[in-house]
């Protein structure tokens, strides 16, 4: 008697590893399959993602105006779009002129063979005067090394953004689908899952969209608000192209550890190069020359200080953090792959992931599953 | 020949619709809603079917929801430890279970096990949650009876509390006297 119930527990116990062996290798397969197909259809799944992102941020709005107007879910989507009709309108009259100017010169800069050269004698500049006792010679070589690949990143990077845009076309309609038939894409996908597994999928459809919906609109209200600082504070500044840096800088800040950094190394660089129309404003004399680099730096220091004590802690949940090594790794990796935008939404990505995963294995836990 | 087709396909949403409606009109929790409101709620209500011996849900597993029974029955059956599993009651068309998992995700207190083929209407959590942000006065209209069948359920288990009390206090001075 006691030895078959210990057999029966035995046998139970090797089923539930060799269910558990099972998952993991379907799992594996299908995430590589996953990770392969993403790679093939790259722009299609980027066009996606963003689709995704912005219905996260819009979706709240649009359950607002159904509550506000008391219109159907249809008359809200349409209230929507045609506000966003009227805001395209006038950004298109006054702001467009100002962001493709800005985006266009800058990319004309980066470009210019004599604006790298003068940006990296300047640079010399600044090492030759200030610190004279590092080995120049290699640094040199080092300096104009890093320059050139760095311009060359930011380069690749506006055209890879303004190339994006062109294909954002489709992003409304994508986003209008997903908007009113969002819901009923759920409940159709729900109501073919099997009896056993049915609460379970309900539940872990739920949790993710909540957790996703919270982490997604934290990122983009945290990113659009460390945009906006830094270009009021490079506007402020006098800094060229605040617009288009202070966008970048918002962007960059989707990155943990690394994007508060790049978003200021573009700023540095134009406020060296400008440094001659700078210079004016911050007076004459020794100090005249870093001023207006020093000012640049404690700016985005303070947007960093604002965004760690005042926003990040508010809208942000801690729970989606990484550890670094993840987000280097990431960073890496979504670059080789994506280019600059993969750079950009690796972490994100990776982080909604994260999420997903443990949201899955608590409900496989708690619904008895593993 | 197409626009019959359509026709029956919307022939059959619509009867399916109108069967929940009048479903839902008999459940307690619905009962005080307009006619438009509970074909909204319709709307949001999932239609499952199991077969004879299937589990529903189980003991201890985090509840999502209620459901109700538009056909066959359904018997709610206690596990205790180390003890034959116990059967509650037998539930059947028009009856509901399961409506305290649309307050919170705690476990489930019993199994829910159809006992022949069945079909029910689900009402979930998630949707009571997203109704009462897009409609706010109907989510709290079912919010509203909702408390008002739990605070039911919770003066009848207190009366039945106090009448053991009683009982008990009456044996424990007849055990004195004796």
């Amino acid at each position: 008697m006691i030895s078959s119930f210990v057999h029966g527990d035995e046998s139970e116990q090797q089923k539930r590893r060799r269910r558990l062996i099972v998952i993991a290798i379907v799992g594996s397969v299908s995430l590589v399959v996953a990770a392969w197909l993403v790679t093939q259809i790259s722009e299609v799944v980027i066009l996606f993602i963003v689709s995704l992102l912005i219905f996260y941020l819009v979706d709240p709005l649009v359950i607002a105006a159904e509550r506000l107007f008391r219109v159907n879910r249809l008359g809200a989507i349409v209230m929507f779009y045609a506000g966003c009709l009227i805001f395209g309108v006038l950004g298109i009259m006054f702001l467009l002129p100002l962001v493709v100017d800005q985006f266009n010169n800058a990319y004309d800069l980066l470009n210019s063979e004599d604006v790298r050269s003068d940006l990296l004698q300047r640079i010399q500049f600044l090492l030759d005067e200030y610190l004279s006792f590092l080995p120049t010679d290699d640094l040199n070589q080092r300096v104009t090394d890093f320059g050139t690949a760095a311009i060359s990143d930011v380069a690749t990077f506006l055209l890879g953004l303004l190339s994006l845009l062109s294909m954002s076309i489709v992003v409304p309609f994508i986003l209008f689908f997903l908007l009113k038939d969002g819901a009923g894409m759920r409940k159709k996908l729900v109501s073919s899952v099997p009896n056993r597994f049915f609460e379970l999928s309900l539940n872990l459809l739920d949790t993710i969209d909540r957790h996703l919906g919270t982490y997604i609109r934290g990122q983009l209200m945290v990113a659009g608000s460390v945009g906006s600082l830094s270009t009021i504070a490079l506007w402020i500044l006098g800094v060229p192209y605040f617009f288009v840096i202070g966008m970048m800088a918002g962007l960059a800040n989707l990155i943990p550890y690394l994007g508060p950094v790049a978003g200021m190394v573009p700023a540095v660089g134009i406020s060296i190069v400008f440094f001659d129309e700078l210079a004016p404003l911050w007076g004459t004399g020794y100090n005249a020359l870093w001023e207006p680099l020093i000012a640049v730096v404690v700016a985005f220091a303070m947007i960093q200080l604002i965004d760690n004590v005042a926003l990040s802690p508010f809208i942000v949940s801690k729970s989606t953090d990484l550890h670094p090594l993840t987000v280097l790794i990431t960073v890496i990796a979504g670059g080789r792959m994506f280019g600059m935008i993969g750079l950009l939404l690796g972490v994100p990505v990776v982080s909604i992931v994260k999420v997903v995963t443990r949201d899955i294995i608590w409900h496989f836990r708690h619904y008895r599953l593993l | 020949m197409r626009d019959s087709l359509w026709a029956n396909i919307f022939k059959r949403e619509d009867q399916m619709q109108r069967t929940i409606v009048d479903r839902l009109r008999g459940v307690p929790l619905f009962n005080e809603l307009r006619e438009k409101d509970l074909a909204r709620i319709a709307q949001i209500t999932h239609i499952r079917t199991y077969e004879p011996g299937e589990s529903v849900f189980f003991q201890g597993e985090p509840g999502v929801g209620m459901y109700i029974v538009e056909q066959g029955l359904v018997s709610i059956v206690l596990n205790l430890p180390d003890e034959e599993p116990h059967k509650l009651t037998d539930l059947e068309e028009g009856d509901f279970f399961g409506e305290l998992a649309l307050l919170d995700e705690s476990p489930r207190s019993a199994d829910a096990v159809a006992q022949t083929s069945c079909t029910l209407i689900g009402f979930f959590r998630p949707d009571l949650l997203d109704l009462l942000e897009r409609i706010p006065k109907l989510g709290a209209r079912v919010i509203l009876e909702l408390s008002r069948i739990v605070g039911a359920r919770l003066r009848s288990s207190n009366d039945e509390v106090q009448q053991l009390k009683i009982q008990l206090s009456r044996l424990d001075e007849g055990n004195e006297i004796t």
